[in-house]
């Protein structure tokens, strides 16, 4: 499945049975990436979020 | 066969949880917290069961007690969270049942933060009543040091950084034959995981490299641990008192065992992986027995 990076723009591939809230990584600026929706073979992407303060266990 | 899980992101432990559904037949709807939103007046999440996973105390708190409203069984309880994610309700709950828990001040300003170290002694460990990864946790080796933490919370902290949780520093017990003999380290604690009213695994945790905490998360070194009656005594008790489903409890020896902290949603890569124990297709079958009824 293609995905896009929104920082880098840089263009990859990620496995195909990816699922929406999934983080990955760009793998050209390595920044997290969260899958927000899939439409026709092709994954949105935006950042992942950031660990806040009250995260955790 | 269905439950929803409220998450941040689906981290290793959703997923894995996900995919022991999917073996089982069980179907999960994930809710993306950050997508989440409710009219309080009108349920919109369809399953009875929902698992909360949300790595966001706030968030999860919040939206567990929207579907508690509702009707929901949500594992774990609003009563259980609330108390679990914060360490001084947590602290309260367990003196109150007769629990063993390491000393513990509570106070409010830098002054009387300062008064309450002076009864408890040095070393001594400052921690904010809500946070979990050992964010913001800090040993304190002696006065100086305290004040200058203390000061530092009051210029810069937010309303519950100025909540100052103090617990004596529970030192390490000595090494036992054996593990002098095989050169180990002790562990700084152990994490055990329980469900219902089970020890499914535990594991030991030692200190990450040039630190004294230990959390996994951060990439503490960790190992199966032997559960004995009476840390699986304890765990169990603890887990009643909190009324916690499915717990990550944090246990210490000092003079005795003792229950450190409690998290309501605990991570468990480093338990399965320690381990080998599928904790995620525990938890999707502990799910399925209270679907059943």
């Amino acid at each position: 499945m293609k995905a896009t990076c929104p920082e880098c723009y840089f263009e990859f591939e990620i496995d195909d049975d990816v699922m929406l809230g999934e983080v990955i990584e760009c793998g050209d600026c390595g920044i997290e990436l969260e899958v927000i929706n899939i439409q026709e073979n092709v994954a949105v992407l935006q950042k992942a979020e950031s660990e806040e303060e009250d995260w955790g266990e | 066969m269905e439950f929803s899980m409220v998450c941040n992101k689906l981290s290793w432990e959703e997923k894995s949880i996900i995919d022991a559904a999917k073996s089982k037949d069980v179907k999960v709807k994930i809710i993306l917290n950050s997508n989440y939103f409710a009219n309080l007046e009108k349920d919109n999440v369809p399953t009875e069961i929902v698992l909360q996973r949300s790595l966001s105390f706030v968030r999860g708190l919040y939206i567990t007690a929207i579907l508690d409203h509702f009707g929901h069984t949500v594992i774990n309880s609003y009563k259980t969270s609330d108390i679990c994610g914060n360490k001084l309700l947590t602290t309260l709950t367990l003196l109150k049942a007769g629990i063993p828990t390491p000393k513990a001040y509570c106070a409010f300003t830098e002054e009387s933060a300062l008064e309450a170290l002076n009864e408890l002694g040095y070393p001594a460990v400052i921690k904010p009543v809500i946070g979990s990864w050992g964010r913001m946790v800090a040993l304190l080796k002696d006065q100086d040091f305290a004040k200058a933490i203390l000061e530092e919370r009051e210029v810069m902290g937010d309303v519950f950084q100025k909540i100052y949780y103090l617990q004596e520093y529970i030192f390490k017990p000595p090494r036992n034959m054996k593990q002098y003999l095989r050169r180990d380290k002790v562990s700084r604690d152990f994490r055990v995981f329980t469900i219902g009213d089970e020890v499914v695994a535990a594991m030991g945790r030692h200190e990450l490299e040039g630190d004294w905490r230990s959390t996994a998360t951060r990439g503490a070194r960790t190992e199966s641990l032997h559960i004995t009656p009476e840390i699986e005594e304890l765990a169990i008790k603890a887990a009643k008192v909190v009324e916690g489903e499915i717990l990550g409890l944090d246990i210490m020896e000092g003079e005795e065992l003792m229950v450190n902290e409690i998290n309501h949603v605990s991570g468990f890569q480093a338990l399965a992986s320690s381990t080998g124990i599928d904790i995620g297709g525990r938890i999707v079958d502990y799910l399925m027995e209270k679907m059943k009824k």
